[in-house]
């Protein structure tokens, strides 16, 4: 007999089949209701940047200010129409931020200065951004440079951890499956495993900041 | 820091080095600090618990088919599923996917699962370099030892042991500053995952509506492993899997507060097989082993059943008094604190080994601490002391007749405080007791590190004068 049929026999003997069924889902809403306050206080708290702005013009600017304070010479960059909006190609232009295309080779993606996404979510519960995986999305714009910066529209806060399945529901793309991966992403990657002492920075980025476009 | 032998002498090598005891007490303040804090976000900390020990309770009594619908969804996003029921034929899955895509290097995240099985010496012995990159796994990795902590492998190193550690392996320079250690890793590490082929993690749940891996972690680690590397393979015992989102959130919503008191992990990631049609990176092929390895024997025992609720937050290793004095490595195994000492012994047991773990459950205090402490409403120190006397039903040093007379004498207090009585006359310092066969070796035995008792005076006497000697005393 397969280890499969092994298994399950062996757990029917003591279980039962077992009832698995396909419940409907409440019809709740992907996203909720925006709680800009505390979104910023569990950010700061995880040492993410906070930077509110009024408007996507006001975005801009903030985000200029910040590549430029960080010295940012090579970036990479989600296509998306959030970051289309914003301008953010001119602003990477006007700064003379080289952009990594996604197929360079890994170690000139990986040599990139910042990372710049659009979020499909924020969560106000614990301060998070969440990101999909898509055509335009890559998961590594988050992960391998140094700095990641994320903007955080109006209108798509997902407002506490109870409330994400629906949220993940509505990521299920056209093919009827989620994306191969969905990331919320809660401060810069960090540890605490010489004597307990927080440390910001071990393989993901040291400094995560949020533009939020608080409208 | 090595301990050998079994667990009575290493628990006696790690009580007697100093600056272990330092590092565990510290880590294990924090942690308890930081929980409290994590718990303390919550608007009703006791309902949530609630809701993740049902949503546990609930998916382990409809495994079967929560199973075999996460096996459906898995493949038909494209993944592949492999079941294994044992270590060893979980360690061959891993070793034949590597070998079939041509691996060199593997990069991995940390998982109890895979030391539980010894994953990593099948792969070096089919000539693969296996990294670990959790910060605290690399380093016992490096040292040659084994995690100590669930959630902190090298709890016990403080930070010039692990500079030192640095300084032999990677040629680095010593420092006493954490900071410059965990650049080093960083350099260390960036290297390896740039060239692995093959990412290796475990799961923290398995969505089977979805077909989804969950994955915790704070470091990004993990997120290198499943994005970097060609080949994703997740191994994960049986347990981990739920029905629904909803059963994966209610279990969310405890696990990072409970473990490091953290609203969420740096990183949760959801991963639903390979990278799809159109996506620009992550792996292009994943693999889950789903592993039994004695887990539906101990579903099938109603007693112990509730052990596999366990979703590995290590709460109720940072409250036990026990653990806390002598750290992960005094226990030999894998597994150790007191979800340790109640999963360790029992699937030995299930798996049908040789069962070194049986001295474990009588670490326990009774006091209750991790109970207290437990997401997902283990009660620990119940299911302990059902192990102990199932060990001494088969295993008691009594012979069965002295056995059956004691268990009588002590089922009543007229008996008792008779006996107690008859014994304070005739042999009060229990010098005859000693040499009675049978009788003398189970007192010995108890008396190992404890001194007999006195039964010139009861004991009620002596507390009584004790308390007037000593105010302030614990009651």
């Amino acid at each position: 007999m397969s280890a499969r049929e092994d298994i399950l026999d062996g757990l029917r003997q003591t279980l039962g089949h077992g009832d698995c069924p396909d419940r409907p889902h409440a019809k709740a809403k992907a996203h909720g209701k925006d709680d800009w306050a505390l979104l910023r206080e569990r950010a700061e708290l995880r040492g993410v940047r906070y930077i509110p702005a009024k408007d996507l013009e006001a975005a801009r600017g903030e985000l200029t200010v910040l590549l430029t304070e960080l010295g940012a010479t090579s970036a990479l960059v989600w296509e998306h129409h959030d970051l289309d909006a914003l301008g953010l190609a001119e602003i990477l232009a006007e700064l003379k931020i080289k952009v990594i295309p996604h197929d360079a080779p890994l170690d000139q993606r990986a040599g990139a200065d910042v990372g710049i996404t659009s979020s499909q979510a924020v969560l106000p519960e614990s301060g998070s951004v969440i990101v999909s995986a898509g055509p335009g999305t890559p998961r590594q714009t988050s992960l391998l440079p140094p700095v990641h910066i994320a903007l955080a529209l109006p209108g798509r806060a997902v407002p506490t951890i109870t409330d994400l399945p629906a949220f993940i529901r509505s990521q299920v793309r056209p093919d009827g499956f989620l994306p191969s991966a969905l990331h919320i992403i809660t401060g810069p990657s960090s540890t605490a495993d010489i004597e307990k002492i927080v440390v910001k920075g071990v393989h993901g980025p040291t400094v995560c900041a949020m533009i939020a476009v608080e409208g | 820091m090595k301990m050998t032998g079994p667990f009575h002498t290493r628990c006696e090598q790690a009580v007697a080095n100093a600056t272990l005891r330092k590092t565990l007490k510290n880590a294990a303040q924090i942690f308890r600090q930081s929980r409290a804090e994590g718990l303390g976000t919550l608007a009703d900390p006791e309902a949530a618990c609630d809701r993740a020990a049902e949503a546990k309770r609930r998916s382990l009594e409809n495994l079967p088919a929560i199973l075999e619908l996460l096996e459906q969804n898995v493949i038909a996003a494209g993944g592949h599923v492999h079941w294994a029921r044992t270590g060893a034929e979980a360690n061959r899955i891993v070793a034949d996917i590597a070998r079939a895509e041509g691996v060199r290097s593997v990069v991995k995240g940390k998982s109890m699962i895979t030391e539980e099985t010894g994953l990593n010496q099948l792969l070096k012995d089919q000539g693969i370099e296996v990294n670990e990159t959790d910060l605290g796994e690399w380093i016992v990795q490096l040292a040659g030892e084994k995690p100590s902590h669930i959630v902190a492998p090298a709890l016990h190193k403080n930070r010039h042991e692990v500079s030192q550690l640095f300084h032999e392996h990677l040629g680095e320079p010593i420092t006493d500053d954490i900071p410059t250690l965990t650049l080093m890793a960083r350099r260390a590490l960036r290297e390896k995952f740039l060239v692995a082929e093959m990412g290796i993690t475990g799961a923290n749940i398995l969505v089977a509506e979805t077909g989804s891996v969950l994955l915790i972690e704070n470091e990004g680690n993990i997120r290198m492993s499943t994005t970097l590397p060609r080949v994703h393979v997740a191994v994960a015992s049986l347990e981990k899997a739920v029905q629904t989102l909803e059963d994966a959130a209610a279990i969310l919503a405890v696990l990072p507060r409970s473990c490091t008191g953290q609203v969420l992990s740096s990183y949760t990631t959801v991963i639903t097989g390979p990278r799809r049609a159109g996506e620009r990176d992550g792996a292009q092929v994943f693999h889950l082993v789903l592993l039994d390895n004695g887990r539906s024997r101990i579903l099938a025992d109603p007693e112990m059943r509730s052990i596999l609720h366990c979703i590995r937050c290590g709460a109720c290793f940072n409250f036990c008094p026990a653990y806390t004095r002598v750290g992960g490595l005094a226990y030999p195994g894998t597994y150790s604190g007191p979800m340790g000492s109640i999963l360790a012994p029992l699937l030995a047991e299930a798996q049908g080994k040789a069962n070194p773990f049986a001295a474990f459950p009588y670490f326990c205090t009774t006091c209750g601490a991790c109970r207290d402490a437990c997401p997902v409403r283990i009660d620990h120190p119940r299911l302990l002391m059902k192990l102990r006397a199932r060990h001494a039903d088969t295993e008691s040093p009594l012979p069965a007749l002295a056995a059956a007379a004691f268990a009588r004498l002590s089922a009543s207090p007229r008996t008792w405080k008779m006996a107690a009585g008859v014994a304070r006359t005739l042999d009060p310092e229990l010098k005859l007791a000693c040499r009675m066969p049978g009788i003398g070796k189970a007192l010995s035995l108890w008396a190992r590190k404890r001194r007999l008792p006195r039964l010139k005076q009861p004991f009620a006497a002596r507390w009584a004068d004790r308390s007037q000697t000593q105010p302030g005393g614990r009651a």
